[in-house]
Order: structure tokens, then C-alpha cells, then sequence
């Protein structure tokens, strides 16, 4: 009969690892599926709720709120246009914003795929996903 | 490819990483130890199946796909009620609706270590080979018992 071989048991996915944010220990699990992107981010030690996330439009067409170098202005303000679709767990407008939020600060709106994204933070407050935005652009993309 | 390095330096004073573990984490409950995961592969026929597993606190993912096309078409959930119920509660949201393969292997493992497991089942196998490879898996759970729950 056919068994498991353990190739890697020390880590299972493209990235893995835990940080500490503001106070709170954040665990980080990123993966690159052939039809999705699975980004893990939680500081519940597990995950509230799911998330996918689908582009409105193609990578290759999309107006990226950073391609001409950050522009920190509400007035110049542009979000990435994405169809957000709870699967499971509490579906809440702070988290909603909070993942429109990472989209819109990171690399995660160059998915050429939809994105499955859990986001489990004890409080989302803009001081917390400034800085896992910062984890997510120099850690995973 | 994989790659678990704690990214402090590139993350700049935002992010810390943890140390060695203080008194204090060592004290601290069982819920706040880390997250754990790796990969396994097994060959089934001419399949070559990859497995992820990434064990939380109080629940399971685990992700099998064919090594040459990782894929995530179905997702599926299952957990024990709360006492005194003993029957398991599980749901797919992402694939199918009713009775995906995610499903109905959330519910075997939920009900068989008393655990949340999380299932993305994305193999394409006749019933006989189904049955040959959730035996192995199981064989495999056994074995690494301390990888899952």
C-alpha cells in the first residue's frame, strides 16, 4: 500500500511565520494555489472567518493605486475595485474594510487569481494593518 | 520554495519576532503556542498527491492537491457540537454544495479526534483508489499524530 512520505515538516506552505504587531503575536500563512491565493492572518490563534476576495478587472487592466509611487491623500485617494464574498465566520464591515485596506497597500492586487484571505486581529485599527501591510510587502511578496 | 524564516529584518521596528521563549510564554495556555505545518507526498497510481497541513490552536487545515496542479476548488469544514451533543457540524463553503469529498473527510477526522478540521480535497479518484488513500492518510495521521492534533 501507498504511504506518506514527510518532505518538509517544518514548513508546509510558500511562507509561514509569526510576528509580533503592536503587542499581539500575528501569524502569517501565505500560498499560491494554480486558481487561488490563500493569505492566513491572524492574532486569535485561529481563524474567525473567510474571505474571497475576486478582482473586478484583469490584472493586466487594472489602475493599481500605487503604480506611480505611493500618494498618501485621501483627495487622490484610489481603491482596487474587488467583489468581496464572505464564505464562513462573522461577516463584519471593520473586517471587510480592514482586507479592501491590505488590497489596496500591498501586493496582493497583483493576484492574477481570486484570493481566499482569513483576517482574525483582536482590534482593527489602522496603526495594526499599516504595519501588516508592511509585513506582508517585505515578508511574502 | 517554502520558506519559514522570520522576516524581522525586513520588516523593520513594526514587527518583532519572538525570542527565545520567555517565562511568561511558557506559561502562558496551551492556545497561544504557535502554529505549526508542513508537507507530505504520497503516490497513488499515477497520481502524485500533495498534502498541507497547518495545525492551530484547537483545529486542523489540511490541503491535498495533485503535486503537479495544486488547486483549491473545494473547501469544507467540520467540528463537534458543544456538550452533551455528540454529533459533528460541518459545512463546505467554497466548491460544491451537499456531500464534497471536503466534507465528508471533515466530518470523518472531526469525529474521530474530537477536533475543527478545516478540508480542501482537489483529487479526482475512483472509489476503490478514494478508499486505498484515506486509509493511508489515516496510516499517516496515526504515525504523525503529533502534526495534527
Amino acid at each position: 500500500m501507498s504511504i506518506f512520505e514527510t518532505k518538509n515538516n517544518k514548513c508546509g506552505f510558500q511562507k509561514q511565520f509569526a510576528l509580533d504587531i503592536n503587542g499581539n503575536n500575528t501569524e502569517f500563512v501565505f500560498h499560491e494555489f494554480e486558481n487561488k491565493w490563500m493569505l492566513l492572518i491572524t492574532q486569535l490563534g485561529k481563524l474567525p472567518a473567510f474571505y474571497n476576495v475576486a478582482f473586478d478587472v484583469k490584472r493586466d487592466h487594472r489602475v493599481l493605486p500605487y503604480a506611480h509611487g505611493p500618494v498618501d491623500d485621501p483627495q487622490f485617494h484610489v481603491s482596487v475595485p474587488v467583489t468581496m464574498t464572505c464564505l464562513m465566520g462573522v461577516d463584519s464591515d471593520e473586517i471587510r474594510g480592514g482586507i479592501q485596506f491590505l488590497v489596496n497597500k500591498t501586493a496582493i492586487n497583483k493576484c492574477p487569481t481570486e484570493l481566499i484571505i482569513a483576517l482574525g486581529l483582536k482590534k482593527v485599527e489602522s496603526e495594526d494593518l499599516r504595519a501588516i501591510a508592511k509585513v506582508l510587502e517585505n515578508g511574502i511578496f | 520554495m517554502e520558506s519559514c524564516a522570520v522576516l524581522q529584518a525586513a520588516c523593520g521596528d513594526v514587527a518583532k519576532k519572538e525570542e527565545t521563549p520567555t517565562a511568561e510564554a511558557a506559561a502562558a495556555p496551551a492556545s497561544a503556542a504557535p502554529f505549526a505545518s508542513h508537507m507530505a507526498q504520497l503516490i497513488v497510481g499515477a497520481v502524485q498527491v500533495t498534502l498541507r497541513v497547518l495545525k492551530m490552536n484547537g483545529s486542523t487545515m489540511i490541503l491535498l492537491s495533485n503535486t503537479n496542479a495544486e488547486r483549491m476548488d473545494e473547501f469544507a469544514m467540520a467540528m463537534p457540537s458543544r456538550p452533551p451533543s455528540t454529533q459533528i457540524v460541518s459545512t463546505t463553503f467554497l466548491g460544491e454544495s451537499g456531500q464534497s469529498d471536503s466534507v465528508v473527510l471533515a466530518n470523518k477526522l472531526a469525529k474521530r479526534y474530537g477536533r475543527q478540521f478545516y478540508v480542501s480535497f482537489n483529487l479526482q479518484m475512483d472509489s476503490v483508489t478514494h478508499a486505498q488513500f484515506e486509509a493511508a492518510l489515516v496510516n499517516y495521521m496515526k504515525q504523525n499524530l503529533e502534526m495534527f492534533v
